[in-house]
């Protein structure tokens, strides 16, 4: 805010005083008269000696006061006003070729598109949440009211405004009449981009020619970086999964082997069979496979939920445009865009049903262990083992 | 029915030979209730294992009905063990997880019957063991004395030629042990089954028509042969 300085010019000016002086009273003029008679008697009598046998109010009573010519400056208070500002990017449309443009029909989220010829605008979703817009209110700029008729998302890779509207009014509203800074090329093909890139920059040597490649390059590397973390920590999770669950099943079959021995040489000496031993153990080992498969998914996906909330939301983000295609305002990514990815680790049907698959092989396989030793096992062997 | 003739059971222990079971003689005949006593080590447990088909000799013979057992196969064993023989061991070795009635069930398992019929002859048993109201508690619910009841019920389950009980008494105090010992000789003598009792225990060997003692794996009298004995007596 600049200082507010006020200057005052003052001319030179002269007072003049007038007092009225009480008179003399008896005692004053004896005082006088004796004064007097002792200068004359000294021979020495002039005003000087006569005026300082005056009482003080009779010495001076008149005087002159001259102030010289001067100039006084003073700083101010600011004056106070109701005028309000606010700032916004601003993006021209034509609304008769909307098939390309920095925002077109397939980006509307709300209302409608802007029509040929008429005072309207499209708000950025943000924007208009931000500063509480909605359809059909009206927004002003420079005293031209235009009504909001769409809500827009703009595309993450892409040149995007706060407000969209008609080319021709905004150039009338910023007194550029006939001005654009960007113009939108749309290549037939992919492999066209590169040399009619080379063209328009031969054309244009001042011009800053962007593809739209560079600028899906600057998100999608944030994307692909965030989505390659996502794949490993998948893997990692599912393999941790996998791990729970067999470990589980291994740890509970360990524990049951460990007291099948006392009971198998038991059976065997009450004459089971070695056959009906191994089915016995079988079955039992594949119903703990079972069940601890069931219970590994069941932690493991309690697991995956709880480090999935523990971790924080990854953002990809493409920075805001600078150079020539901000000048206008228009067109320029002028906010950061950004995605938020949350990483989703979850334990899909097929990887639950492999996890259980697998804790069943292991069930078996640590059963088979346990029924291969059951067969093998000698009953007094068994039965000295209990001793 | 028993035929031992120089039955020999050697274990191997590190660099030396031990004779478990050394040259032993013997004759059991059917319905005798025999003890076996001996110190420990003395090879009681190794000469019973040999006689219920646990283990083989390692040289000389244990007949069973004029079957050498060392030469069976193991299915062979198994289904004499199915059938003829009964244990009852001084753990007791009931499956914990199982029910009293569960436990003499699986004695009954390997033997070809239905379900229900195996239940309820199970459940006759408990009964007739004084066990009939605790049919549906686990072997931890159960006193020493219970558990054991519910092991020669399980012992009884199909019906054995012969009971070989290690020690039944060991981890019962005298007053309940002797109920045991009663329970098995009522038993054994109302079916008319042979009893093989190994046991520290002089007072179960009064429950026996012949005691048998061993010593570092032989026989130390000659009570190889119940001489004057006759089935009626053991009925």
């Amino acid at each position: 805010m600049p200082k507010i300085v006020a200057q005052l010019q003052q001319a030179a000016r002269t007072f003049t005083v007038q007092q009225s002086v009480a008179p003399l009273t008896a005692a004053e003029q004896s005082q006088i008269q004796t004064c007097v008679q002792a200068a004359q008697q000294s021979g020495h009598i002039d005003d000087a000696t006569f005026t300082k046998c005056l009482p003080e109010r009779f010495r001076s009573t008149s005087f002159t006061v001259t102030i010289p010519a001067q100039t006084i400056q003073q700083v101010v208070n600011p004056p106070q006003t109701d005028i309000r500002s606010t700032s916004f990017t601003i993006g021209g449309v034509d609304p008769a070729q909307n098939a390309i443009g920095i925002v077109t029909p397939a980006q509307v989220t709300a209302g409608r598109f802007l029509e040929p010829g008429l005072p309207e605008a499209l708000l950025a979703e943000g924007y208009a949440q931000q500063h509480h817009l909605a359809l059909g209110q009206d927004f002003v700029i420079n005293g031209t009211r235009l009504t909001v008729v769409g809500l827009v998302k703009p595309p993450l890779a892409g040149q995007a405004a706060d407000v969209y509207v008609p080319l021709p009014d905004l150039q009338k509203l910023s007194d550029r009449s006939g001005l654009v800074n960007v113009v939108l090329v749309r290549a037939a093909s992919a492999g066209d981009v590169p040399r009619i890139s080379a063209e328009i920059h031969a054309a244009f040597p001042d011009a800053q020619v962007t593809a739209s490649t560079d600028i899906a390059a600057q998100v999608s590397g944030s994307l692909v970086d965030a989505r390659n973390l996502v794949d490993r920590t998948g893997r990692w999770l599912a393999a941790i999964v996998l791990v729970a669950t067999t470990s589980i099943t291994c740890m509970l079959m360990l524990a049951a082997v460990g007291r099948r021995v006392r009971e198998l040489g038991t059976l065997r000496a009450i004459g089971w069979s070695s056959a009906l031993i191994v089915r016995q153990v079988m079955g039992e080992s594949l119903v703990i496979g079972l069940l601890g498969g069931i219970f590994g998914v069941a932690l493991a996906v309690g697991v995956l939920d709880a480090v999935v909330q523990m971790l924080p939301p990854l953002q990809a983000v493409a920075p805001p445009s600078s150079g020539a295609s901000a000048l206008f305002g228009m067109g320029a990514i002028t906010h950061p865009l950004s995605q938020t990815i949350r990483l989703q680790a979850s334990a899909s049907p097929t990887i639950a049903g492999i996890a259980v698959l697998l804790a069943l092989l292991g069930g078996l396989l640590a059963g088979g262990g346990a029924a291969a030793r059951a067969a093998r096992l000698r009953p007094s062997d068994a039965l000295r083992e209990l001793g | 029915m028993y035929e031992l003739r120089e039955a020999t059971r050697l274990y191997r222990q590190g660099p030396s030979v031990i004779a478990a079971v050394d040259h032993v003689d013997l004759s059991i005949h059917q319905g005798e209730f025999v003890a076996v006593t001996g110190p420990s080590g003395s090879g009681k447990s190794t000469l019973l294992s040999l006689l219920g088909g646990l283990d083989r000799t390692s040289s000389g013979q244990v007949l069973f009905d004029a079957l050498d057992l060392a030469r069976l196969s193991d299915r062979e064993l198994t289904d004499l063990r199915r059938h003829a023989f009964g244990f009852i061991f001084q753990q007791f070795n009931l499956i914990p997880t199982l029910t009293a009635l569960e436990n003499v069930e699986a004695g009954m398992a390997p033997i070809r019957m239905k379900s229900r019929s195996r239940r309820d002859a199970a459940r006759q048993l408990l009964d007739e063991v004084g066990l009939g109201s605790r049919t549906r508690h686990l072997p931890s619910q159960l006193s020493g004395g219970e558990q054991q009841r519910v092991a020669i019920a399980r012992a009884l389950a199909k019906n054995p030629s012969v009971l070989l009980a290690d020690e039944p008494t060991g981890n019962l105090d005298s007053r309940i042990g002797a109920e045991i010992l009663e329970l098995i000789a009522l038993f054994s003598e109302r079916r008319g089954q042979t009893v093989v009792l190994v046991t520290h225990d002089r007072e179960a060997s009064r429950y026996a028509r012949r005691t048998i003692r061993l010593r570092d794996g032989r026989l130390l009298d000659r009570a190889r042969v119940a001489p004057d004995f006759s089935p009626a007596l053991a009925l």
